[in-house]
Parts: structure tokens; C-alpha cells; sequence
């Protein structure tokens, strides 16, 4: 089942989380290409939203989480002691299942991370705004309301605003843990469209509950069931042939 | 069916007890308001008549007296009869006619305790005692005045009528003082020198003081033009004042003129001071109870208030100023009639109006009127009426309700010119040692206390209650969040026990290691940062047992060697810093004065009794912040810290903020801290080495000095009422902004 992934940036190479004594990842090794949309499916409970969250290391928050085995950026591996976790977030961003920006106005929310960062220039952090608003394909919604609450803006506009967020980082890679689940369907397709636009800049990993999604805008996915990872190939592949039997059962609608 | 009755009923009963519930709170707080206003409202209110009685008499009357019920008023007429008539009836219980009198007239009389002393149209003066005896007959008060005349003396050698007179007495002296009707203003004293073994020598000294007005100052000055026309160019003396100390006369001219002169000498009384105190004739004057204060009234109707203030310019250190001035009347002063009780005062014009004034106050507190020009007035000796009989010989009696004469809003919050002070200030001394202490209720400075204690102690619980809570809530291990229920039960600690350690083991221990508490931050900065550097490179295992968050255990003994290292430090460091002796260096350099127990003392003491309260409050906020807020923050690559400061604090301020006014609400109104931690001393100073007194220690402290009803008792309860006030502003603009952030953020 071993496919060959062109232009490799993030190598996931045996890997196996424990929360306590459950493991909850078991040997998981995939690759993720560089500039395109790599997507994780499977049913709940599988692991998908794990394993994402294991690529920027949000699993240090959780007490008692062992990880086994490596993952690899650019052929580092962040698990290494002298990694500085800050700055791996920074080259790895991450946008979460349901929208949170800060309750703080549109403006501050895109340059939080800049601002992090120490960037103090007040136009050089508007062009940073002004560029990841567009990019997230929301700049023509509140260009001219930068300074409004985000709190104020719909669910839809606070999860694009949410990537803008993230990708104001300007990181190599992005993951998106269930980005739509909590949209209407319109708001949803605006912000798959917007993924496929920035594929182009950025490497997109995305855990989705929504197959046809995975289908329609990823060009890798990989199917997890009870942590394992029971098959990862080119999206085409998976939802017309796929080679494993739980597989064809799931995209089914089967069961899930 | 019945159940789904029985459901309703339920529900119904348990939606009214739950609104009776409700209402029944807002009806006891609005009743516990009303309660303590009802009990300031009369502070603020006039004086009034309660009752007004009149009476014919047949006669002109020159002076007039009542006893202290109000029961007899004693008259005495111009062609020398004294009469005493019941005020309930209007009968004549006893007359007396003054034999000593002879054919001549009544022209001067002044009246001190029991003495009348009659100055007549041919310079002769008589002395009469009156007095009252008290006896019981079956239950019934009987009250028998006597009189009893002393032998007429002759004043003037030319005798001439005596204008205006006046008397003091003390226990072995008496001095007269009289102004004859062409102008020479006479004195006459008598001292008796008592030795051990029995009367000693009476000494009399006679002297024509007029130079003293005419002269530049010393009556044997101007020998140069004769006594005539030196007596042309003098101002014709209209008022006479006198002080029980038997040294300070004062004398009214007509020409607005004020002389000061001092008698305390009899032999050679010279002149202090004269002071253009009018610009047209000063008509009156009248001592204020205490005889320090002057009241002068003039022929259009001013009344102004004087008194000696220090002056260092002057070659006698002192200076006659005006502190006070009163709403003048329409016509003449013609008589003051001092109050025997406070530093209130009857006024009396030509035209028929009588004012009530309170000197202090500067309030005006009542106006009546007689129908005719009053010929005398007299306040009652327990300030709760007064006496006039006009010139159409109409004795009129007002009994006057007239408890709080000296509160005005004025008195109570602005600067005032007391007595004796040598500018108007903002004073609280409710109580003094003698019968003419006039309190000084003014709150400014129990509010300034208040404000400086809870900013003090703000100042000290504020950064440590939050830091504190956001540690805890954001960086802490949870194996060691037991601590937060440890830090609750600090709340429950009585506040007088925290008080009572305050003043008797913190306040004397700062003041022993002073110079160690002033090292210890820069010691603790010192040691942290050796801990941390130390940090760095301990064995990984080592570091281990310290999980994530629990680091802090780590630095707990580098904390208290810094303690122990700055304490053993504090006399090298005394010598260092403050050359020996840390008191003395503060008030020379800092010109700050030291006291043992001071805001310092009180800060750290209402601050230990408030970091509770902001802590708890503070750290329930910060925990209900959401996690996802602090995931995506971290995501986007900060640091734990600058999660907590960027995300945590101002997603969490709702809660900080009502945290901080409900611990600042604790702190203005806490009590027995101030009270045992400060020396409750009522001064405006910043200085945080000193103490202060607020306005909930001094009700505490107060108490057993007011008399219910009182002044002191009424001003406590508008203490109490600020205090009220000021709680329930605090909460409500706690809880109005954050209610407002709350809605800000409910859509987290």
C-alpha cells in the first residue's frame, strides 16, 4: 500500500500516542506533499484529530500524553528536546473545529500572532492584516470594519477570520481540524473554495467529518479507523478504488 | 389532572415567595437608607419657634434675665425697680425696689452670672445679686428669687451719667470699666492679695483711661494740648467688651474704630491693637462663649465675627482678624446676647428683627421680630429660647428649637475657621476638655483616611490578589490547586484578628526591621534570579520531581533565604542607607515623621484581609476563560505567558474588575483593622508612614462619646450614610460594567 508522495514536507514515521495507558495512535507513518491539500477521514474516535494536533504539538497541553516513533518537518524531528515549541507553532499553524478568535476586534485578532512575535510597525502589521484577510477571502467583508468586534461577525466569517488568523503567521503549514463542522453549508463552500486558493501558498492539512469534502478539494487522503491509519493515497484513488474493504464500507456510508 | 394542578399551585406559590423574597430584600435596604437619613436630616435643618409668649409690662425696661427652665424672667426698669414674673403666667412673683438708687435714673447695665451692675445718670454705680433658690414643697418645685443690693459706689468723681458699663469678676479681682456720657472711658479694678494667714491687702486702682483712646497708645503720652480738646478729637466710645480673664478690653467707637487694649496690668494698660473694623459706628459688641471671640455689629446692621489670629509680622505676634461674617440686618446692631451653650448668638436690630446666628457656622439660623425697636435681649442660659421686651415695654418669650447650630454642609465637609486656629482647616475633634470646647466635626479628614487606607491597601493587594489568581489559574499544577480553598479560608479569618496582630506584632516588628523591609524586594529579585539561573543547570531528573507547574515549590526556600538574608542585613543596611538611624534620616531628608503603627502597617493588614476576596474572584474568571482561547493563542505561537497576559487577563477583566471593587468595597468599609492598626489620628497627610483615621473606626471609636440625638451622634450616622453611599455606588458601577463587559464577551 506504499504510494510514492512527490516533494515531502512532513514525515510522519511510526508514530504512537498513549493518553495514560490508551493508545490512541497506533504506528501511524504517512507523508504529507508540499503545497497541496492532504486530508484525514475516518470515523469518531479514530485518531485523525490526533494526529493533526501531534504535527504543532498541541497534545503538550494534555497531561499524561506518551508519544512514540517521529515527526519530521523538512526532515527535522519536532519532538527533539531542544525543539522550541513557539517556534514550531509559528511554522505550523492551526485553525480549530469550532471558530474562537479572541473577543477583541478584527485587526487585533489577525495580528495577534505578529504581534506576538514583537512586530511593532503599525503599517507593516496592516499590510500583514490586509493580506491574510484577502487571502482568507474575507478583506471585502470587513475591510471597512476592521475595528468591530470579532465577536460581532457570523460563524462562518469568524472561522475564515480564524484562518486569516492562522495564515497571518505566514507558516509553511496549516491544519485545520474539522474547520466546517460548525457551518451551514454556504459558509462552508466559501471556505473550501478558499483552501484551494491557498494550496498555493501554504501546505494544507485538513481532519474532516465530511467525505464529500475530502473529495472535492484534497489531493491526498488518508483513512483512519480506531487509530490505525488503514489507507492514505491520492484522493481520486481512495473515493473510486479503494483497496481496503472498511475503506469502500465507510465512503459508503456504511457505517460512520 | 390533579398533579398537573398540584404542579401549578407549586409553581405559583414558589414564583410568589420567591418575589416576596425579592422585594422583601430591596424594602430592608431601602428601610435601613431611609432609617439613617432620618436620623442626619435634622443636622441640616433651621432652628424654629415652637412657642411664642407676650407680655404687657407697665414700664420702660433696661435689662432683662431668665432662669434656666424658662420659668421666671427677672426685669429691671429704668427708674429702678426690679420685678420678677412668671413667663407661664405673666403674674409679678416679687418686686424690689433699689433703694440704693436714690432720685436717680437707670442710664448702663451689664449683667454677668448673678450680678446686675447698674450704671446711673450720676456716675454711680450699684451692684445686685440676684439669685434663685430652689425648694420642694409636696413635689412642686418652688422657685424664690432674692436680691440683694451691695452699697452704691461712686464710678465717675465728676458725675456724669454713665453710657455703657461693663464688669468682670474673678476669684480675688474685679475690674470695672465705664464710658461716661462726655466721653472719657473710666477704670476702676480692685484685687485682694490673699496670704496664708487670712485677708491680705485690697488694692484699688482708679484711673480715667480715655488717652488710651485719644493717644497714640500710652495714656500719659499726649500732655501737650489740654484734656479738652484732646477729648474733642477722641471718637465717642460706644461698646464696651470685657474677657473674664480680666485682660482683654475691647472698645467700639463711632467712628468704626476697634480698640484693643491690655488691662492685665491695671495700673498701666496700654493699647495692642486698633483696627478700622467698620465704616460706619460700631454699635455692639459681645463676647462669644470662651470670651476669645468678638462679635461686632455696626449702624447698618453688619455683623462680623473677630478674633487674635497669630501673625508673625505683627511685634505682638498677634492680629485681629475677621473669621467671620454674619447676614447683617436691615437697621442698626443694638444688642448681642451671647449663648451660654455653643458659639451661637442673638442679635437684635433697631428696626424689630432679632437674628439667631451661629458664629462658626456662619448660619443664620432663625429671624424674629418684636413689633418695636428691642430695648434688650437675652439668649437663655440653655440656648433653648430667648427673651426681648421692646420699647412699647412688650416682654416677648420665644422657646426655640435649635439642636445642631453648628452643622452646616460647610462645617461638615469644607474648611472652617475654628477658635484658635490661625486658618480655616479641615478639623475632627469631637470632644475637649472644657465646658467651651466647641467640637469640630469635619469629615474631609476621615474621608481622606478612608481613601488613603484602602489605597494603601489596594496598592498591596491588587497586583498580589491577581498576579496571583492568574497564577493559579494559568500556570500552576493541578496537583497543587488545593491551595485556592487554603487562600478562601483566609477570607474567613475575623478582621479583628487580623487587626489585633496589625497592631500589636506587625506594626512594632516593621518598625524594628524597617530598613529590611526596604532591601527585601531587591534580595527576593536577587535570589529568583539566582534560582533560575541555578535552573538551568540542575540534572534533568532532579528537575523532574518539579512536574510542570510546580516549580514554584523550587523557589520557595530561595524566598526565604532572602528574607532571613535581608533581615540580618536590616543594621549594616540601617548604617548604609538611612547614617544610623532610619527615623531621624526619613524626617530630616523625606521630612517624613514615623509612626509605629501607620498605612504601611494598615495596607498590609486590609490587604491581607482582601487578597482573599480578589483572589477567589479573580481566579473563578481567569479559569472560565475558554480553553479554546488559550489553545488558539499558544497555537499561534505564544508563549504560555503572553497567553496569559494577551488572552487570559483581558477575556477574564469583567470578573478582575468586580474582584477589585468588591475588595475595594471590603476595604472602605473595614473597620476593625484601621481601628487597632492606626493610631486614629484625623490628619490629611499622604505620608505613608503615618496614621490615619477613617470614617468606619471613627464610628467605632465615636460611640461612647455621642449622646443619642446630639450633634456627634447625628454626624455619626452621616459617616455611616457616606459609607452606605459609597458601597452601594461601588457595587453598582462594579456590577454595571460588568454586566456591559459581560454581554461583550457572552458570545465566547
Amino acid at each position: 500500500m506504499e504510494i510514492l508522495i512527490p516533494d515531502q514536507i512532513v514525515n510522519v514515521i511510526n508514530l504512537s500516542l498513549y493518553y495514560g495507558k490508551t493508545k490512541a495512535l497506533k504506528e501511524i507513518t504517512l507523508d504529507v506533499s508540499k503545497s497541496k491539500i492532504t486530508s484525514f477521514i475516518g470515523p469518531s474516535g479514530c485518531g485523525k484529530s490526533t494526529l493533526i494536533r501531534c504535527i504543532n504539538r498541541m497534545n503538550d497541553l494534555i497531561e499524561d500524553v506518551k508519544i512514540e516513533g517521529e515527526i519530521k518537518i523538512d526532515g527535522c524531528d519536532i519532538y527533539a528536546p531542544d525543539v522550541d515549541v513557539t517556534e514550531l507553532r509559528k511554522r505550523v499553524g492551526m485553525v480549530f473545529q469550532k471558530p474562537n478568535p479572541f473577543p477583541k476586534s478584527i485587526f487585533e485578532n489577525v495580528i495577534y500572532g505578529p504581534r506576538v512575535l514583537g512586530v511593532k510597525n503599525k503599517s507593516v502589521l496592516k499590510d500583514l492584516c490586509e493580506k491574510a484577510l484577502k487571502r482568507a477571502a474575507l478583506w471585502d467583508d470587513v475591510k471597512e470594519r476592521l475595528h468591530v468586534n470579532a465577536l460581532d461577525l457570523s460563524g462562518g466569517q469568524q472561522q475564515r477570520l480564524c484562518i486569516a488568523r492562522a495564515i497571518a503567521m505566514e507558516p509553511e503549514i496549516v491544519l485545520l481540524d474539522e474547520p466546517c463542522s460548525a457551518l451551514d453549508p454556504i459558509a462552508t463552500s466559501k471556505i473550501e473554495d478558499m483552501l484551494v486558493e491557498l494550496k498555493k501558498h501554504y501546505t494544507v492539512i485538513i481532519v474532516t467529518h465530511n467525505m464529500q469534502q475530502a473529495a472535492r478539494i484534497s489531493d491526498y487522503t488518508g483513512f483512519f479507523m480506531l487509530g490505525k491509519l488503514m489507507e492514505f493515497n491520492v484522493t481520486t484513488e481512495i473515493f473510486t478504488n479503494p483497496r481496503e474493504k472498511a475503506t469502500e464500507d465507510y465512503i459508503t456510508g456504511r457505517f460512520g | 389532572m390533579k398533579s398537573i394542578k398540584r404542579r401549578r399551585f407549586t409553581d405559583k406559590a414558589a414564583h410568589w415567595v420567591i418575589k416576596l423574597g425579592g422585594a422583601a430584600v430591596i424594602v430592608v435596604i431601602l428601610a435601613l437608607f431611609i432609617f439613617i437619613f432620618l436620623e442626619v436630616y435634622p443636622l441640616l435643618k433651621d432652628a424654629r419657634v415652637i412657642d411664642k409668649k407676650t407680655f404687657l409690662l407697665s414700664e420702660s425696661v433696661i435689662a432683662l434675665k431668665t432662669d434656666d427652665q424658662q420659668e421666671i424672667a427677672c426685669v429691671l426698669y429704668k427708674k429702678g425697680l426690679v420685678e420678677f414674673i412668671s413667663l407661664t403666667d405673666g403674674a409679678v412673683i416679687k418686686k424690689h425696689p433699689l433703694s440704693g438708687l436714690g432720685n436717680a435714673l437707670i442710664t448702663s447695665v451689664d449683667m454677668a452670672d448673678n450680678h446686675l451692675f447698674i450704671g446711673t445718670d450720676d456716675g454711680r454705680l450699684l451692684t445686685v445679686a440676684l439669685s434663685f433658690s430652689e425648694s420642694f414643697d409636696q413635689g412642686v418645685r418652688i422657685i424664690s428669687p432674692e436680691v440683694s443690693e451691695e452699697e452704691p459706689l461712686c464710678f465717675d468723681d465728676q458725675k456724669k451719667p454713665l453710657k455703657s458699663i461693663i464688669c468682670k469678676k474673678s476669684d480675688s479681682a474685679r475690674v470695672l470699666i465705664a464710658s461716661s456720657e462726655d466721653g472719657r472711658l473710666l477704670l476702676r479694678a480692685t484685687e485682694e492679695t490673699t496670704s496664708l494667714f487670712g485677708r491680705g491687702e485690697k488694692k484699688e486702682v482708679v484711673q480715667d483711661i480715655t488717652g488710651l483712646i485719644s493717644g497714640a497708645g500710652r495714656n500719659d503720652a499726649p500732655h501737650l494740648s489740654p484734656p479738652d480738646e484732646r477729648l474733642a478729637m477722641t471718637p465717642a466710645v460706644t461698646s464696651l467688651a470685657l474677657d473674664h480673664f480680666l485682660e482683654n478690653l475691647y472698645v467700639g467707637a463711632s467712628n468704626g474704630e476697634l480698640f484693643h487694649f491690655n488691662i492685665s496690668d491695671k495700673e498701666n494698660p496700654y493699647l495692642v491693637e486698633k483696627i478700622k473694623a467698620s465704616d460706619t459706628a460700631i454699635t455692639a459688641l459681645g463676647f462669644l462663649l470662651g470670651d476669645v471671640s468678638l462679635v461686632v455689629g455696626d449702624q447698618r446692621g453688619g455683623i462680623n465675627v473677630w478674633m487674635r489670629v497669630r501673625d508673625e509680622a505683627l511685634a505682638s505676634g498677634w492680629a485681629l482678624k475677621r473669621i467671620h461674617t454674619l447676614k447683617s440686618h436691615n437697621a442698626a446692631v443694638i444688642a448681642i446676647a451671647p449663648s451660654f451653650r455653643d458659639k451661637g448668638f442673638l442679635t437684635a436690630a433697631s428696626d424689630g428683627t432679632i437674628n439667631l446666628n451661629h458664629a462658626t457656622s456662619e448660619q443664620t439660623l432663625l429671624t424674629i421680630t418684636t413689633t418695636a425697636k428691642p430695648a434688650t435681649i437675652v439668649f437663655s442660659p440653655k440656648a433653648n429660647g430667648a427673651l426681648a421686651v421692646d420699647e412699647n415695654n412688650t416682654l416677648y418669650l420665644w422657646h426655640i428649637s435649635n439642636p445642631h447650630p453648628e452643622t452646616t454642609l460647610k462645617t461638615l465637609f469644607g474648611r472652617v475657621w475654628y477658635e484658635g486656629y490661625e486658618k480655616p482647616e479641615f478639623v475632627w475633634q469631637s470632644t475637649g476638655g472644657t465646658d467651651d470646647f466647641e467640637p469640630k466635626l469635619s469629615l474631609t479628614p476621615l474621608i481622606f483616611g478612608t481613601i488613603k487606607g484602602t489605597m494603601y491597601a489596594m496598592l498591596f493587594a491588587v497586583p498580589v490578589g491577581v498576579l496571583a489568581a492568574l497564577y493559579t489559574s494559568q500556570f500552576l499544577h493541578k496537583t497543587l490547586k488545593p491551595i485556592k480553598p487554603v487562600i478562601e479560608i483566609m477570607a474567613a479569618l475575623p478582621s479583628v484578628v487580623l487587626g489585633f496582630l496589625a497592631g500589636l506584632w506587625l506594626a512594632p516588628l516593621i518598625e524594628k526591621i524597617f530598613p529590611a523591609i526596604i532591601i527585601f524586594p531587591l534580595f527576593i529579585l536577587l535570589f529568583i534570579s539566582f534560582a533560575i539561573f541555578l535552573w538551568n543547570y540542575i540534572p534533568p531528573a532532579f528537575k523532574g520531581r518539579y512536574k510542570h507547574g510546580a516549580e514554584a515549590l523550587f523557589l520557595i526556600p530561595f524566598i526565604i533565604i532572602a528574607a532571613y538574608v535581608s533581615i540580618q542585613l536590616s543594621g549594616y543596611c540601617e548604617h548604609l542607607l538611612f547614617s544610623d538611624d532610619y527615623r531621624r534620616w526619613l524626617n530630616d531628608i523625606l521630612g517624613l515623621r514615623y509612626d509605629q503603627r501607620n498605612a504601611v502597617v494598615v495596607g498590609f493588614a486590609i490587604g491581607f484581609a482582601i487578597i482573599p476576596l480578589i483572589f477567589t474572584i479573580s481566579e473563578d474568571a481567569m479559569n472560565n476563560v475558554p480553553k479554546s482561547l488559550i489553545s488558539a493563542s499558544l497555537a499561534l505561537g505564544a508563549t504560555p505567558w503572553q497567553t496569559a497576559m494577551r488572552v487570559v487577563l483581558p477575556t477574564a477583566s469583567p470578573g478582575v474588575f468586580s474582584a477589585i471593587m468588591i475588595g475595594f468595597g471590603r476595604a472602605v468599609g473595614e473597620t476593625m483593622i484601621v481601628l487597632m492598626a492606626t493610631g486614629n489620628t484625623p490628619i490629611m497627610d499622604w505620608n505613608i508612614f503615618n496614621g490615619f483615621r477613617a470614617l468606619a473606626a471613627n464610628i467605632a471609636v465615636e460611640i461612647p462619646e455621642a449622646p443619642m440625638g446630639g450633634t456627634l451622634y447625628r454626624t455619626l450616622f452621616l459617616a455611616a450614610m457616606l459609607l452606605f453611599i459609597t458601597t452601594f455606588l461601588v457595587n453598582t458601577v462594579a456590577e454595571t460594567v460588568r454586566q456591559k463587559m459581560k454581554r461583550r464577551y457572552s458570545k465566547l
